[in-house]
């Protein structure tokens, strides 16, 4: 048996800048980044009640087990040679119907689902496009 | 009522504050275990959507289930069956022990109805789910069932039930004379027959799947099982309602047993009570309830079979229907305490009915009986 030892090179790991999505069936495949991605917002919600007891001033509140957790961002595509292929990325996603995973520069990473779609508009120097990824439960 | 932490964990005090969310709130789920047709665990189930569950001590198939369930085809309705859980999160601290208390709710076997299809494409069921009495009450007997003289009514019972699991209350009172049945009775009819000649609950499973036969004990008798109040730890919700049926309770019952080769027994029973008031006293009249086709293994239990059509009937004069916080610890018949000052109750309670849905945020309807000595 033989064997190679490369050569220790020094660097700094790339910063993740942006989006990174790829579909957890074909990672290698399907990965792509976007680096402009803009306005993210979380949605973070427990399953709850809110009831009013009797004879007590203030409600109980119940709780379930299930998580609501979504995100809203909406990601620009600048006019390009990868601009096509960029934007049919998500129309595939979509149609497919399966989840995807997701990660951004700010440390979140999950599996997501785009339950309502995506928006497309075009502008002048590209299109934007309005994902809403609602976060679900995926085993390998 | 089961136990308020059937394993043991927490104390009652410590469960009954997590139920009632003295600190303002409590996490409360549903999982679901698929049984085999001798109640082995065969696993956990992640395809029931939703559900309800409910229990009528006095209908025939006391507790009923209805589920929503995805169809993937891996439900073999003719065999599977399906125990709910209910989890109630216990707030910390836990020093080591489980983090929540867990009740089962049944075991409940499946009807098979139609499917359905959504626009998604997503195929559900919504199945009507009945425990093990529907066994029975399904099983007729093909021949004429008799039962011989002599006998021993637990006996018999344990004959008729054999191959279930059972919770059996010996009883030392034998058949006086041979007993039968007709081609075709349902062998639920013949049990609780048996039962109800030694002064016997009608049948009920537990919760575990286990057929219950003991002695009736009635709630006067009893400790009550639970308190509900209105005070600061109430789990009442919504609005309760009270009624009140005087017109045609009777207030006096005579038992008849007679067979041919025996001489006849007959038991007696006046509601004379003052304080009660639908007795004779306090109408001025009597009203008789009169059963002549009755069976009893002695004159004791007769007399005790009167007793108890006269508590029965006595205490349906006052009902209540009220809701509360989902309390998985109900079983079957409980006897329950309500404090409630807008109603003007402070009072024991037998539990008749109740039902919930099976997901958080939900309430339970019960509906009690009056507990009244006559």
């Amino acid at each position: 048996m033989s064997r190679a030892v490369s050569d220790i090179i020094s660097g700094v790991a790339p910063a993740l800048v942006g989006v990174w999505v790829h579909d957890p069936l074909d990672a290698s495949d399907t990965v792509r980044s976007y680096p402009f991605a803009d306005g993210r917002t979380e949605h973070l919600a427990p399953e709850s009640s809110v009831l009013t007891v009797v004879g007590r001033t203030r409600p109980v509140v119940e709780f379930g087990e299930a998580l609501d957790e979504s995100l809203k961002v909406t990601i620009f595509v600048p006019f390009g040679p990868e601009h096509d292929e960029a934007v049919q990325w998500w129309r595939d996603a979509v149609l497919a119907r399966r989840a995807i995973f997701y990660r951004d520069n700010r440390g979140r990473a999950f599996y997501g689902v785009l339950a309502s779609g995506v928006d497309p508009v075009d502008g002048r120097a590209g299109t934007a496009l309005a994902v809403e990824l609602t976060r679900v439960d995926w085993e390998a | 009522m089961q136990p308020l932490d059937p394993a043991g964990n927490y104390s009652d005090d410590e469960v009954i504050d997590a139920l009632s969310a003295a600190r303002g709130t409590r996490s409360m789920s549903f999982r679901y275990e698929r049984l085999d047709e001798l109640n082995n665990l065969v696993g956990p189930v992640d395809w029931v959507l939703s559900g309800s569950v409910a229990n009528n001590s006095l209908a025939d198939i006391k507790r009923t289930a209805k589920l929503r369930v995805l169809d993937r085809g891996q439900i073999n309705y003719l065999r599977d069956r399906i125990r709910p859980v209910a989890r109630l999160t216990m707030p910390g601290p836990h020093d080591g022990r489980a983090p929540y208390v867990e009740w089962p709710l049944g075991v409940f076997l499946l009807s098979t109805p139609e499917r359905t299809v959504g626009t998604a494409g997503v195929v559900e069921r919504e199945v009507a789910a009945y425990d093990q009495l529907v066994v029975l009450a399904d099983d007729k007997v093909a021949d004429r069932y008799s039962v011989a003289a002599g006998t021993l009514y637990t006996d018999a019972i344990a004959t008729l039930t054999f191959g279930l699991a059972r919770n059996l209350v010996p009883s030392d009172k034998a058949l006086t004379s041979a007993r039968e049945w007709e081609p075709g009775t349902p062998k639920l009819r013949i049990l609780n027959d048996l039962l109800a000649a030694i002064n016997y609950e009608s049948a009920w499973f537990d919760e575990l799947g286990r057929l219950v036969c003991r002695p009736y004990q009635s709630p006067t008798d009893r400790s009550s099982e639970y308190a509900y109040a209105t005070d600061d730890k109430s789990v009442i919700v919504g609005e309760a309602a009270q009624s009140l049926d005087l017109f045609s309770v009777p207030n006096r019952w005579v038992l008849v047993k007679s067979e041919a080769d025996e001489a006849p027994l007959t038991s007696a029973y006046t509601n004379d009570d003052p304080a009660s008031p639908t007795s004779t006293v306090s109408r001025g009249r009597v009203i008789v309830d009169f059963r002549d086709d009755e069976d009893a293994a002695d004159q004791a239990t007769l007399d005790a079979r009167a007793a108890r059509y006269a508590f029965e009937a006595s205490q349906v004069f006052e009902s209540v229907d009220f809701e509360t916080l989902v309390m998985p610890m109900h079983s079957n018949a409980d006897v329950v305490t309500l404090t409630h000052p807008a109603l003007s109750l402070d009072a024991k309670f037998s539990e008749q009915s109740w039902e919930y849905d099976l997901k958080a945020g939900a309430t339970m309807s019960h509906k009690l009986r009056r507990v009244v000595s006559v």
